[in-house]
């Protein structure tokens, strides 16, 4: 929140702040201000961007007379220079030291690219984007912020499957091509998902590399599950049955369950008492998941729209205690609104003919205004009786 | 503190001399293995431009029977004037030479990782198609790894080929 003076007059005047009290907010602020002036910073970054894109510029225009190992050797030595500068900030926390740890980590995404260059590498993709991964695991580990760590997890992400898609048939013979990296894919998230949970318990470093295994392989898991899970049940076991071999419908049944052996026990393992509430709604939402992506094809269940749409609130539901419990308020409220989204499609689907009236219009925005009205009037009432649980 | 002044050395110097050790390692395979020059042909009849790379077919002097799927696949080159030939090809455990061009036939023909080159974005135009009469010298390490050294264009480097044309009116 901006400090302003008139901010301060109003709480001296409203009597939250005495004069005193007030005179040391502002001189206080004042001498934040000195320490940072943006006109300063912004001048500087415009004065490094223009030397840096000169640089660019000159490299670039003479790029085919420097000899290929000059162009290795001036690689090599920024990279080592960018490690000295590294090793220097990173005793000390801040901003600084995080942006020479993303500039290090990204600048091998440079010498990769200009080694496969110079001695022409035919590359299938993933190998050049696991050898980054590699060398860059023991920084991203020391990362005291967000963005360096996930963008890792993401890369891994893309390198698996770029690699499931062009070599994974090589060494898994007996299932089928689909078959295999239906269960790779799937299985690895888990994995994923277990080795986020697991690793804090483990070690105390790489905090934001396991959150960030943790939160992603998580919105896949259950952002992709409620959509798998969604034409499961609209769709039907009979017409996904005809449509596609059965193999791929017998692995597709045990692969939630088999991820939720790795899960579940990741979670009540890692969880302390006070987090143990937390565990066990996670475990349910696992096991809601699981339900939700199979039932059809465990028990050849033709297409029910009204089950799957139950069925996908509670594993929403199942989410939102979570949330309640690990006293996430924000998230607990994005999901009973998704809950509520979701109803809304529900009388859309019923009704949408209705709105090519005008009548129909009326009523339909009454309701979504009403339900709106009810989240917000009940949602804290909600949180707060499910805490009690 | 010793110790985690060790760490963060290592955190940074590890990374770097890793990967300043894989570009060594192609240096000295690139300046050390036994070169080949192979001729190359296009795509019929036109060249595929992946971004700046030129892609060719390489032109083996014998047909390459590629069984299909097979994850590993050697040839022996030869040796002789005016381009080196194939004598003998099959799988890699049974290579009957010391250093195999190492290959792979997962999509029904043989590739070695040496089917394309790297060229400057300008010369786009006179690069649409592989010059004819084009080879390319290819260093094969003890380990079957092949790297182009460089593309020669009628018996002469690629980039002095471009820059005749260049000239030319």
């Amino acid at each position: 929140m901006l400090v302003t003076d008139k901010k301060i007059d109003l709480w001296v005047k409203e009597g939250l702040l005495t004069a005193d009290q007030a005179n040391a907010i502002r001189n206080f602020e004042q001498s934040q201000k000195g320490g940072r002036s943006w006109v300063i910073y912004g001048i500087t970054a415009i004065g490094i961007a223009a030397i840096a894109i000169g640089v660019i510029s000159i490299v670039a225009g003479n790029w085919e007379r420097i000899p290929p190992y000059t162009k290795l050797g001036v690689y090599i030595l920024a990279q080592a220079g960018l490690g000295a500068a590294l090793y220097r900030v990173l005793p000390v926390a801040g901003k600084v030291r995080e942006a020479v740890m993303a500039l290090f980590a990204l600048f091998f995404f440079a010498g990769i690219g200009l080694t496969a260059q110079v001695f022409n590498i035919s590359s299938n993709g993933w190998s050049g984007l696991l050898f980054w991964c590699g060398l860059t695991l023991p920084v991203v580990t020391l990362a005291g912020s967000r963005p360096l760590p996930y963008l890792w997890f993401i890369v891994l992400l893309i390198a698996e499957t770029q690699w499931m898609l062009i070599e994974q048939q090589r060494f898994v013979r007996h299932m089928t091509e689909v078959q295999s990296r239906l269960t790779f894919a799937s299985l690895s998230i888990y994995v994923f998902f277990a080795i986020g949970v697991l690793l804090p318990k483990v070690t105390k470093a790489a905090q934001h590399l396991a959150e960030a295994c943790r939160v992603l392989s998580f919105l896949l898991l259950f952002v992709g599950g409620s959509f798998l899970g969604t034409v499961v049940w609209y769709v039907g076991y009979a017409e996904l049955g005809s449509g596609m071999p059965a193999n791929i419908i017998g692995t597709a049944r045990f692969i939630p369950w088999i991820g939720l052996l790795l899960a579940a026990p990741a979670m009540l393992l890692r969880s302390s008492k006070a987090d143990r509430k937390v565990a066990w709604a996670l475990s349910v939402s696992f096991v809601m998941l699981a339900v939700f992506t199979t039932l059809p094809l465990v028990f050849a269940l033709d297409a029910h729209r009204i089950a799957g749409t139950v069925l996908s609130i509670l594993l929403w539901w199942s989410l939102a205690m979570a949330a309640v419990y690990a006293g996430r308020k924000r998230l607990f409220d994005l999901l009973t609104l998704a809950i509520t989204i979701r109803l809304l499609v529900v009388y859309f689907e019923v009704f949408g003919s209705m709105l090519a009236t005008g009548v129909g219009l009326i009523i339909s925005g009454v309701l979504i205004l009403f339900i709106a009205w009810i989240w917000y009037r009940f949602r804290d009432r909600l949180a707060e009786m499910v805490q009690r649980l | 503190m010793r110790t985690k002044w060790l760490i963060h050395l290592a955190v940074v110097a590890v990374p770097v001399l890793v990967i300043a050790g894989w570009i060594g390692s192609y240096v000295i395979h690139v300046e050390n293995s036994a070169t080949y020059e192979l001729p190359v042909r296009g795509f019929d009849p036109r060249d595929l431009l992946s971004g700046h790379y030129l892609r060719y077919q390489v032109d083996y002097g014998q047909p390459v029977a590629c069984p299909e799927r097979t994850p590993e696949w050697c040839l022996c080159l030869r040796p002789s004037q005016p381009f080196a030939r194939v004598n003998w090809q099959g799988q890699c455990s049974d290579a009957a030479c010391n250093t195999p061009l190492k290959g792979s036939c997962t999509t029904g023909s043989f590739v070695a990782g040496i089917e394309r080159y790297y060229f400057p974005e300008r010369y786009t135009r006179e690069l649409a198609i592989v010059p004819p009469a084009s080879s390319i010298i290819v260093s094969v390490s003890g380990s079957g790894k092949g790297v182009v050294k460089s593309f020669i264009v009628d018996g002469e480097p690629l980039q002095d080929w471009l820059q005749s044309k260049a000239v030319e009116p």
